[in-house]
């Protein structure tokens, strides 16, 4: 396991290049005006176009697909710099979940022609699951009539991420005898409505309704649970990579203000309660830092461990981003809760990617289970 | 094949043959082998697979060959390191000697003095003891008092040393001395080797604590003698030693709890699944802190790779420090929770746990109490301010 939790040259460069591209851009600025618009569609576009120029739509796509054939250990890397500047775009949507679900659904004449527009960065897909308000994969209700090789979808899902701007949905479905299904739907299709309002990290919250719509059959049964559990845990490990992206960066800027603000006659960095809660947010980063990298370890070259080490990571991060963004408001003092300063941008970044797909509590019910516990 | 993964099958095979079956599996304090000329081992299997482990130099594995050291390059030790971890080897040697005294020696000592010391220390031959604390010189190292003059050839050696890790039971000392009292601090102090703990006017008794254990000692020093020859380094600039010590000794403390056995496999083997089930916040509280200390692992591990690789762990190493020893302090308090009031019964086959967990909370405070390593990560990690 040799220099297993560092990161290689060739994804070095990537996290690097990303790293860049998303500083020059100044995404915070972005997601003000957005914001300041009500503009969602551009916000849930946020640099895509530019990560298309970077090649990374098919990041974890084989190059016979048009991707660059790397692995998670890359992969995360991207939305690691995502969370640090604040940036954003349909990665998590189109690139790891929408990605993986088409590449390993088994339904290769469906998934091909969707691959090729997705790793060319021209087709998004959002994976439409939650249909409760606290995620929870085994309440799926929407209703799927299969007839001559194709099926019929009618339900409701909350929560899709990057719904208003996705091309085809990954539904998760039953059918008649409640069998669990995954199906592609054209979301420009008549029949699917979305719903858009703004989410605390200004970025969009969709709710999606099928009345009769027509959908191809990716997978069925105990596969289409399997693979929903797959797209689910990808999901997850790529939000904790975000959400660790976050943290450290408010966590930086947080020990850079402890360092020039003064207070007392003294730059405020020299008392010691403030010093040992710095500390304390640090050694938890690196923890965090850790699980992270591990579990993106775990996907490229150990999977049987990916799904403990996933549901670690986000529970870990999940808990971890959300005390460091507070603390870093908190340490910030008035500023902090200010509109004006980005730090509370942080926050609710972390606060929401924390939500998603499961929150601290989900993972580490999962977590135990996986345990044996 | 390349060359690393030739490596490690050679390891792997040697481990086969030579580890024996008793020696496989999770350690509890009393299954250390200490070593030294008063060693008693607990069995066949402890001294065989000490002497196996020495003869190839694995009880050192990155010390040079020619002063009895494996002469392992830092992944090669890493290989060593997996391939005991993925059969439970235990530890052969558990040594300040290997520890402390040896990369100081390494780095500070003349040729004769490594010559001298560190093959003993491979084959667990002398066992070390670490002279730093005093009773006014605690968390406050540098204002240690006492004192070395030296007078002709000799340090002759004044005052008291308290907290002394098995030093009744040690062979030898190395000890921070003051060697010129009008210099303040860190200046003025130096770094000294006693050979024989029985040296006329030297003595050491153990301290009994709340666990009933004796794992500390007094150490009382009137007129104690040693030749000058026993200083490493320069006089009055024992506090690089030291310093460059510390480093060491707490990542050392990082490590010994890394392998502890988990609150979840605990939880699995003292109750039935069904009794964990029925009490759900248990359950939560296991699973929180079965995830908090395989999270820490995942530091370890992602260290471990950074020094393979030759990045220098330098401060960072009071993370590992500080979350080593209250997630144990946690992890104690919990299995003593599982257990229930059998865990409280001292006499009962359930003791064990409560003592362990009495003694856990030694380890928070020694080696740098939880603040000062909290000190340390906010100066020398963050760069903050002050002090």
């Amino acid at each position: 396991m040799i220099v297993s939790l560092l990161i290689s040259d060739d994804v070095r460069m990537i996290r690097e290049s990303a790293g860049k591209l998303f500083a020059d851009l100044e995404s915070i600025k972005t997601l003000r005006r957005n914001r300041a618009e009500h503009d969602l569609t551009a916000a849930a576009r946020g640099a895509w176009a530019e990560m298309t120029e970077l090649g990374l739509p098919g990041i974890l796509l084989p190059e016979t697909a048009g991707g660059a054939g790397l692995g998670m250990v890359a992969s995360v890397q991207v939305c690691e710099m995502m969370g640090r500047s604040l940036t954003t775009g349909p990665f998590l949507s189109t690139a790891v979940m929408g990605a993986l679900a088409l590449r390993e659904s088994g339904n290769a004449v469906q998934a091909n022609d969707v691959l090729a527009k997705l790793a060319a960065g021209s087709l998004c897909v959002a994976i439409a699951v939650d249909e409760t308000s606290r995620h929870n994969p085994e309440a799926i209700a929407t209703q799927a009539s299969l007839a001559d090789g194709r099926a019929t979808l009618s339900g409701r899902k909350v929560n899709v991420i990057d719904g208003n701007i996705a091309d085809r949905l990954i539904v998760a479905a039953r059918d008649t005898a409640g069998a669990l299904g995954l199906f592609l739907v054209d979301a420009h299709d008549a029949t699917v409505a979305a719903q858009t309002t703004m989410g605390l990290d200004s970025q969009p919250y969709v709710t999606i309704t099928f009345n009769n719509s027509s959908a191809d059959i990716l997978c069925q049964g105990a596969d289409a649970t399997a693979l929903l559990t797959r797209i689910l845990d990808a999901g997850r490990l790529h939000l904790a990579a975000e959400m660790l992206g976050a943290a450290q960066e408010a966590f930086d800027r947080t020990v850079d203000y402890l360092k020039t603000r003064v207070q007392f006659g003294r730059v405020i960095g020299e008392f010691q309660a403030l010093q040992h809660r710095a500390a304390l947010l640090f050694g938890d980063l690196e923890i965090s830092r850790s699980i992270v990298a591990k579990a993106a370890w775990a996907w490229d070259e150990m999977p049987a461990e990916a799904p403990r080490l996933t549901a670690m990571a986000k529970a870990k991060l999940s808990t971890t981003a959300r005390h460091v963004t507070a603390e870093a408001v908190q340490l910030h003092g008035g500023i902090g809760v200010t509109d004006e300063f980005d730090i509370g941008l942080y926050l609710k970044r972390a606060q929401r990617a924390a939500s998603l797909l499961g929150d601290s509590a989900f993972c580490l019910e999962r977590y135990a289970t996986l345990r044996g516990l | 094949m390349n060359e690393s993964n030739a490596f490690r099958m050679e390891v792997r095979a040697w481990l086969d043959a030579n580890c024996p079956a008793e020696m496989r599996g999770p350690m509890t304090e009393a299954d250390h082998c200490f070593g030294g000329k008063r060693w008693v081992f607990k069995n066949e299997a402890q001294r065989q697979w000490l002497a196996r482990m020495a003869e190839k130099g694995w009880t050192a594995p990155e010390w040079p060959r020619e002063y009895g050291g494996g002469g392992l390059t830092a992944d090669e030790a890493a290989v060593l390191r997996e391939e005991m971890a993925r059969i439970n080897a235990r530890s052969p040697l558990t040594s300040l000697g290997v520890w402390m005294l040896g990369p100081a020696l390494l780095k500070f000592g003349t040729e004769a003095q490594k010559r001298k010391y560190l093959p003993p220390i491979v084959r667990g031959e002398v066992r070390w003891c670490q002279g730093y604390s005093e009773p006014n010189a605690g968390s406050d190292l540098v204002s240690l008092q006492t004192k070395a003059e030296l007078i002709s050839d000799e340090f002759v050696i004044n005052g008291q040393k308290i907290w002394t890790s098995y030093g009744h039971l040690s062979d030898a000392m190395f000890c921070l001395v003051r060697t010129d009292p009008s210099k303040a601090r860190h200046d003025g102090i130096s770094f000294l080797l006693i050979d024989d703990m029985s040296t006329p006017g030297l003595q050491a008794s153990p301290l009994r604590l709340i666990s009933g254990n004796e794992h500390f000692s007094q150490v009382f020093f009137d007129n104690v003698k040693v030749p000058k020859e026993n200083l490493v380094g320069t006089l009055n600039r024992g506090w690089d030693v030291a310093k460059y010590l510390l480093l060491f000794e707490r990542q050392a403390i990082g490590g010994v709890h890394a392998r502890a056995e988990l609150p979840a496999e605990f939880a699995l083997r003292e109750m039935d699944a069904a009794a964990l089930r029925a009490e759900p916040m248990l359950r939560g509280q296991i699973a929180t802190l079965d995830l908090e200390l395989s999270a820490f692992d995942a530091l370890l591990e992602r260290y471990q790779d950074e020094a393979a690789a030759g990045v220098q762990l330098g401060a960072k190493s009071s993370l590992l420090k500080y979350y080593s020893s209250e997630l144990d302090v946690k992890r104690q308090e919990l299995m003593l929770a599982i257990l229930g009031n059998a865990g409280q019964d001292l006499e009962g086959p359930k003791a064990r746990t409560a003592i362990d967990w009495l003694n856990a909370l030694t380890t928070r405070i020694g080696g740098g109490t939880s603040e000062i390593q909290l000190n340390i990560i906010a100066k020398r990690v963050l760069e903050l301010p002050g002090g």
